[in-house]
C-alpha cells in the first residue's frame, strides 16, 4: 500500500468512524429535541478535495470547481434535512429553515445567486466584477487621493489630468451604481427561488411523493432556482440591468487603461493603443495584398488567354515570379497554440 | 397529514456514507485515470491560412461519397466535439457510410488578430477551404456542414456563392435570433458592444465561458458537481465527464472585430430575418440559399432555441428543405448515444438522395 493510499485510508477511516458515531448518537437522540453535531459534505470535501488533486490539470481544475460550488450548497442542505430528519414537517418550515441557512435572518434577504457567481468568478470563470476586484486597489488609492475633486472644476497646469481624473472616478460610481442594480436583480431570482421551493415542497406533501434523501431535497432547490432565474433573467429590467453592468464595466476599463496608457508613455514604453494600431495595419495591409494578388491572378490569366501561345516574343519574356498563394495547400504550420491533437 | 419529507437519521446517516465511500473511491480512480484524450479519428492537415487549419480525416476504408462534405464549427468552441471520442463521434459514423470530412480549426486568435471580421472568417478563411476543396476535387460545388456559428457563417457564404455549395447542412444554427426564448441574444441587446470591444480587445474565453454557464447556473455550477459523485467510482464515466469538462473549458478567445459584428449584426439587428446584413460589403440574403437544405436543431437546446432555427424554411430560397428535430440538447446532439445513430445516418441518407 502506498503513502497515499495509507494516508487517505486512515483519514477516511478516522472519519467514517465519525461519522457512524455521530449519525448513531443523533438518530438515539431523535425526538428528545436535542441537536447533534455530524460530519457532513462540507468536511468531506475539505477533506477529500487536497488528497483528489493529482498535479494534472484535467483534473485539479475539476476538484476545483467541485469543491468551490458543492461543498458549501449541499452541505448546507445536508444540515436542513438532518433538521428535519425524524419528525414531522411542512413546506414553509422547510423553506424559513433553507433561508435561514443562507443567512438570512431577521427579515434581511442575503443573495444565494449573488454568492455563487462570486464562487464562479474565482475558479476559472471571469465574471464581470472580478477584474473590479483586481483593480480595486488601484482604483482605491486613486478614490483616497483625488476623491473629493470629482465635481471640482478643472484650471491651470493639472487640467487634463484632473479631468482624467475625475472622469475615472464617475465611471467608477456608475459602476457601483449598475453593480447595485443588478444585484437587485439577483435579489428578485432569490425570492422567487425560495417561493418556488416552498411551492414545490408543498406538491411533494402526499405518500408516494415524499422526500427521503438529502440529494432529492437539494435537486428539488436546483430546479425551483433554475425556474426562477430562467423566468427573471428573462425580463426587460434584467436585460436594462445586465446591459447597464457590462456597460459601466467597458467605460472604467478603457479609462483604466487610458491612465495606465499615459503613465508608462511617460517612461517611453509602448502602449495598447499603439500595437492595437499596428495589428489593425498590419490586418488591412493583408487584406490588400490579397486583393492585390487576386487581381493580378485574373489579369495573368486573360493576358495568357489573350497572348498567342506560340509567340516567340512572349516565350522569350521572363516568366512572371511565381504567385505565392497567402493561404498554403500544404502541410501546416505547427499546430496553434494549446492544440494539442 | 404528511408533510414533504419522509427522511430519518438513519437514512440521511447511509446516505451521507454512501457519498463518502464514492470519494474514497474516486481517490483511487482519479490516481487511476488514463490522461483524458479527445478527437478519436485520425486526420492530417492539409491546407492552412493564418492560423486556421483545414484538416481531413482518415479512415481505413475509401469515402464513396463523390463530393466532400465540410464542417464549419463555431469560433466559440473547439471543433473536437464533433469527433470527441471512439464512441461518441459523428465524424467516425459518417466517414464508415462512405463520407470524405473535412473540418474547420479556426485555431486560438490572439491580439494580432483582434481586427479580424466576419468577412475575413467567412470570405477569406471559409471560402478559402471551400475553393481549395473545389479544386482538390475538381469540383464547381462541395457539400458544406455549418454548426452552431458556423452554421450562421456558412448560410452567409451559401449566400453569397450560392454556385459553391452543392449542399448545405444546418446543426444547431440560429437564424431568428430574437424569439422569446432566447436568453443570450436578450442579454446581448442592452449591451454597448462597441464600448464592450474596445475596452477589451479580444473577448476572454473564460468571460464567454462565464456567460454560458450563467444561462444555467445552479445547474451547471452545483448541480453537475454533486451528481459527479456518482460516478467517482467509475473509471470510464469519469474520464467521459473529465473529457466533456476540457472541451466546455477549452475556449478561443473571440477576436475582437469578429465578435463586435457577430453581435450587432445578428444578435441585435437580427440580420437574416430584419434584412440589412452585410458581409464586407456584400449584401447577404437567405433568398439567395437555393441549394438543398437539411437543417438539424435540437429540442431541449438552451443555447440557440429550436425556435431560433427553424424560421430558416421560410427564409431560404431553396425549393428543398428537410428538418431533423433531435431529441436532446445542444451538447447531447453530438455526443449522446441517440445521437450516435440518428444524426451521421440521417446525414448520411439526405446527401445520398442528392448525389444521384
Amino acid at each position: 500500500m502506498s503513502t497515499f493510499d495509507q494516508g487517505w485510508s486512515q483519514d477516511f477511516e478516522a472519519l467514517s468512524r465519525q461519522y457512524w458515531n455521530a449519525w448513531s448518537e443523533m438518530a438515539r437522540q431523535a425526538g428528545s429535541g436535542q441537536q447533534q453535531q455530524v460530519p457532513g459534505w462540507q468536511e468531506a470535501m475539505d477533506m477529500w478535495a487536497p488528497w483528489a488533486r493529482d498535479g494534472r490539470a484535467q483534473t485539479d481544475d475539476t476538484i476545483s470547481r467541485m469543491n468551490a460550488q458543492t461543498g458549501a450548497w449541499f452541505g448546507q442542505m445536508q444540515e436542513l434535512a438532518k433538521r428535519f430528519s425524524g419528525g414531522q414537517s411542512n413546506a414553509s418550515d422547510i423553506t424559513s429553515e433553507w433561508k435561514k441557512a443562507l443567512g438570512i435572518e431577521g427579515g434581511a434577504f442575503s443573495n444565494p445567486f449573488e454568492s455563487m457567481f462570486q464562487q464562479m468568478s474565482g475558479h476559472g470563470a471571469n465574471g464581470m466584477d472580478q477584474w473590479m476586484k483586481q483593480a480595486a486597489p488601484w482604483m482605491d488609492a486613486m478614490r483616497g487621493e483625488f476623491g473629493g475633486m470629482f465635481n471640482m472644476p478643472a484650471f491651470g497646469l493639472q487640467r487634463e489630468q484632473q479631468e482624467h481624473w475625475q472622469a475615472l472616478g464617475k465611471s467608477q460610481m456608475e459602476y457601483q451604481k449598475a453593480m447595485s442594480g443588478y444585484n437587485a436583480q439577483l435579489m428578485e431570482c432569490g425570492k422567487r427561488a425560495f417561493a418556488k421551493f416552498e411551492d414545490k415542497l408543498a406538491e411533494r406533501s402526499e405518500p408516494g411523493r415524499q422526500l427521503d434523501s438529502t440529494r432529492a431535497l437539494f435537486d428539488l432547490w436546483i430546479d425551483a432556482a433554475e425556474e426562477a432565474w430562467a423566468e427573471v433573467a428573462m425580463t426587460p429590467e434584467f436585460r436594462t440591468a445586465y446591459g447597464d453592468l457590462v456597460n459601466a464595466q467597458s467605460r472604467m476599463r478603457a479609462g483604466v487603461q487610458g491612465e495606465v496608457e499615459r503613465t508608462t508613455g511617460m517612461f517611453g514604453m509602448p502602449t495598447r493603443t499603439e500595437v492595437n494600431s499596428s495589428h489593425k495595419k498590419v490586418t488591412q495591409l493583408e487584406r490588400d495584398l490579397r486583393e492585390l494578388k487576386q487581381r493580378l491572378a485574373v489579369l495573368e490569366a486573360a493576358a495568357n488567354t489573350k497572348a498567342p501561345a506560340s509567340s516567340k516574343a512572349a516565350a522569350s519574356q521572363p516568366a512572371p515570379a511565381a504567385r505565392k498563394p497567402v493561404a498554403k495547400p500544404t502541410k501546416p504550420t505547427p499546430a496553434p497554440r494549446r492544440a494539442k491533437k | 397529514m404528511y408533510g414533504p419529507l419522509n427522511l430519518s437519521p438513519d437514512k440521511l446517516a447511509h446516505e451521507a456514507m454512501t457519498m463518502q465511500r464514492k470519494l474514497a473511491a474516486g481517490l483511487t480512480t482519479l490516481r487511476n485515470l488514463d490522461d483524458v484524450h479527445y478527437g478519436a479519428t485520425d486526420k492530417e492537415a492539409v491546407y492552412s491560412d493564418g492560423k486556421l487549419v483545414l484538416y481531413r480525416f482518415r479512415s481505413d476504408k475509401a469515402p464513396t461519397a463523390k463530393v466532400p462534405l465540410l464542417i464549419s464549427y463555431a469560433l466559440v468552441n473547439r471543433p473536437y466535439m464533433v469527433d470527441l471520442q471512439a464512441d461518441r463521434s459523428i465524424v467516425k459514423h459518417l466517414l464508415e457510410l462512405g463520407e470524405d470530412i473535412y473540418i474547420i480549426d479556426w485555431g486560438y486568435p490572439d491580439l494580432s488578430d483582434r481586427y479580424l471580421d466576419l468577412s475575413d472568417y467567412i470570405e477569406r478563411f471559409l471560402g478559402g477551404c471551400v475553393d481549395f476543396l473545389r479544386k482538390k476535387h475538381g469540383l464547381d460545388a462541395i457539400n458544406l456542414l455549418g454548426i452552431c456559428q458556423g452554421g450562421a457563417f456558412s448560410l452567409c457564404y451559401a449566400a453569397l456563392h450560392p454556385d459553391k455549395i452543392r449542399n448545405l447542412i444546418t446543426m444547431v444554427t440560429p437564424v431568428d435570433f430574437h424569439t422569446a426564448d432566447n436568453m443570450l441574444s436578450h442579454w446581448t441587446r442592452g449591451m454597448d458592444v462597441d464600448a464592450f470591444v474596445n475596452a477589451l480587445g479580444n473577448v476572454p474565453a473564460e468571460m464567454m465561458n462565464y456567460c454560458y454557464l450563467t444561462l444555467k447556473p445552479f445547474r451547471l455550477n452545483v448541480q453537475k458537481y454533486v451528481g459527479m459523485t456518482d460516478i467517482l467510482d467509475d473509471k470510464l464515466a469519469l474520464e467521459d465527464f473529465l473529457r466533456m469538462e476540457k472541451w466546455i473549458f477549452d475556449s478561443p478567445d473571440q477576436a475582437g472585430e469578429a465578435f463586435r459584428q457577430f453581435i450587432t449584426k445578428f444578435y441585435q439587428k437580427n440580420g437574416f430575418v430584419e434584412g440589412g446584413l452585410t458581409i464586407g460589403d456584400k449584401p447577404v440574403s437567405l433568398k439567395n440559399v437555393r441549394m438543398p437544405i437539411l437543417n438539424v436543431f435540437a429540442e431541449q437546446d438552451h443555447l440557440v432555441p429550436p425556435s431560433a432555427s427553424r424560421p430558416l424554411r421560410n427564409l431560404a430560397g431553396t425549393k428543398d428543405y428537410s428538418e431533423l428535430s433531435f431529441k436532446g440538447g445542444h451538447i447531447g446532439i453530438y455526443v449522446s448515444s441517440r445521437a450516435q445513430r440518428e444524426v451521421p445516418s440521417a446525414i448520411h441518407n439526405w446527401l445520398a438522395q442528392r448525389s444521384r
